[in-house]
């Protein structure tokens, strides 16, 4: 891309951020926050299934991770979020730690699978914090940030979400071209021939976990202070298979595809879901077509899953 | 005595009832190069990834000059200078040339735990790698995906690669597999070089190559070691010629 075509481009995408506040009302204003939101944790699993080359099918665990440390710590007497924050985020950390220093002895199917059984533990976990709420979830009285922002202010929370994302992005973009970006890649293509010359895979990708953990919890903390509620539901796998397709619909391996993929895929499950109480099924066949269009990637992405293939590089 | 650069002692490996290394030692020093030779099936690749720290032996010892590295797995071993180069050119898919040399030479180094500076701007990785793909007569090719690359330029690239990770005790497993006349020959005289360099393990089909570069010859029949010797000696000893070249020697040359 020359760079007149993409200053341009970063110009207008700065101006339409800067501005959308004062064009949009409230709800859509949110709407965009929540896209935000998610591409912070599509971003975080971009991190997993583009450049480590293993889906998890989990990290919505990590999202509810996040919320629930945030609203259990609120709920505890802790209202900063200066102090509540870091500890979610920690807490979402520590589980990733755990989770994917086991699942990732496994790899290709077993490693969706294992992901996957994590994660429902976990959500039943929530599911069953009667004093939590349960099933119904639990309110949460937003963070307060000692007085520099109103957190219920939908613009100041907005630019907030705005600034963490960015700054997400672009340390992500230095991450996956550092040395440990690059140790991550050469493990997906050929992890084999990494350790033959002296580099063993597994404490990359286990770091790069640990990220995308990290970020997925982030991005539940965001959420739960943005709708002022939590429930077992952020952590559910539908809510893991959500984030996949954000990531897919975007363009795995890209790092801005998981920004891309989160605004396609909230705003196409709000439009549709207007118009349709089948929206799921319209959802769906969009992602097919996106699947089959760029089937390149796609078919890239699914022979990395045979264990064989990785076996021998 | 000096101590060896590399040693395997009584390297013994079992597949169920088939006996694949059946008491194997062999000694390589700085210096030289020692040719694997036999027939297919020998279990000459076996032995390479036990060396390596592919496969774990059932019994038996690797000591790299002179520590015993029988515990390590592959990527400690390699990290100490044992490091091989596979029979099929074994890369990193979509990197570029470049990247896959400048990786090895990254993985030289202690670890990879950095995360905000650009590797590709590394010097400590990328001068080391730009001078072997310099070295090899790739630097025309050094920025293109590997998978554009033909078969013979891979393997300079797979050899590139070994060689970025710093060996001490290098293991080439048959280096000349799928070169031409003219690759082959260049391929000769570049081992040649490196012999000066490194302690090297020479398995290869190709009789005249070995021949050539080996200062000493192991011949490696059913999992054991039938003869070693000079080159020169070994190619009169009736054992060796029965168990080998009589049906391979006619036909060394086609394999090249």
């Amino acid at each position: 891309m020359n760079p007149m075509f993409r200053n341009t481009i970063l110009v207008a995408l700065a101006a339409i951020f800067a501005a959308a506040p004062w064009a949009l009302d409230e709800f859509s204003l949110n709407l965009v926050t929540r896209m935000l939101i998610f591409g912070i944790a599509a971003m975080g699993v971009d991190l997993l299934v583009g450049f480590a080359g293993l889906v998890p099918l989990g990290h919505a665990a990590f999202l509810g991770l996040g919320a629930y440390a945030a609203g259990i710590l609120t709920d505890m007497g802790l209202e900063s979020a200066f102090v509540v924050w870091p500890l979610a985020i920690m807490v979402g950390a520590l589980g990733a730690a755990i989770i994917g220093g086991l699942s990732l002895r496994s790899s290709g199917l077993y490693f969706i699978m294992i992901t996957l059984a994590f994660a429902q533990m976990i959500y039943y976990v929530f599911q069953s914090l009667r004093a939590y709420g349960g099933d119904d979830g639990f309110a949460l009285t937003r963070n307060t940030f000692a007085g520099l922002i109103d957190p219920y202010d939908s613009r100041a929370f907005y630019f907030l979400t705005l600034a963490i994302t960015l700054v997400i992005f672009l340390l992500l973009l230095r991450v996956v071209a550092s040395p440990f970006g690059v140790a991550l890649r050469a493990a997906r293509d050929n992890e084999a021939r990494l350790a033959a010359v002296g580099l063993p895979a597994f404490g990359y990708r286990l770091v790069a976990f640990i990220l995308s953990g990290a970020l997925c919890a982030f991005a539940g903390v965001l959420l739960a202070n943005l709708t002022g509620y939590i429930t077992p539901g952020y952590g559910s796998w539908p809510q893991s298979g959500e984030l996949l397709m954000m990531v897919l619909l975007g363009t795995a391996g890209t790092i801005w595809g998981g920004l891309l993929g989160a605004a396609i895929f909230v705003a196409l499950s709000e439009v549709l879901s207007e118009v349709s109480d089948h929206w799921m099924f319209y959802l769906g066949l969009l992602i097919v077509l996106r699947v089959l269009l760029a089937g390149g990637e796609t078919t890239k992405l699914l022979k990395r899953l045979d264990p064989r293939r990785r076996a021998d590089g | 005595m000096v101590e060896a650069a590399l040693a395997a002692r009584s390297l013994s490996k079992r597949f169920g009832s088939l006996l694949v290394t059946d008491d194997v030692s062999i000694e390589l020093r700085a210096g030289e190069a020692l040719g694997l030779i036999g027939p297919n099936g020998a279990g000459k690749s076996t032995l390479i990834a036990q060396l390596a720290g592919r496969l774990p032996p059932d019994s038996g010892q690797v000591l790299l000059e002179g520590r015993d590295v029988s515990a390590l797995p592959a990527h400690a071993r390699a990290r100490a200078g044992l490091v091989q180069s596979f029979q099929v050119p074994s890369l990193f898919s979509s990197f570029s040339t470049l990247a896959n040399v400048a990786i090895a030479a990254q993985a030289a180094h202690r670890h990879s735990y950095s995360f905000l500076r650009r590797a590709d701007r590394a010097r400590e990785y990328v001068e080391p790698a730009r001078a072997l793909i310099e070295e090899v007569g790739l630097s025309h090719c050094a920025d293109r995906n590997v998978g554009a690359l033909s078969h013979g330029e891979r393997r300079y690239v797979e050899l590139a690669v070994a060689l970025a990770a710093r060996p001490k005790a290098l293991l080439l497993d048959e280096p000349l597999a799928g070169l031409s006349r003219a690759e082959s020959e260049r391929m000769i005289a570049f081992i040649g070089k490196l012999k000066k360099r490194y302690a090297i393990l020479l398995v290869e089909h190709d009789m005249e190559a070995v021949f050539s570069l080996a200062d000493s010859l192991c011949v490696l029949v059913q999992g054991r070691i039938i003869a070693r010797g000079a080159p020169a000696a070994l190619r009169a000893d009736p054992a060796v010629i029965e168990a080998y070249l009589g049906d391979d020697a006619s036909s060394g040359g086609a394999h090249a």
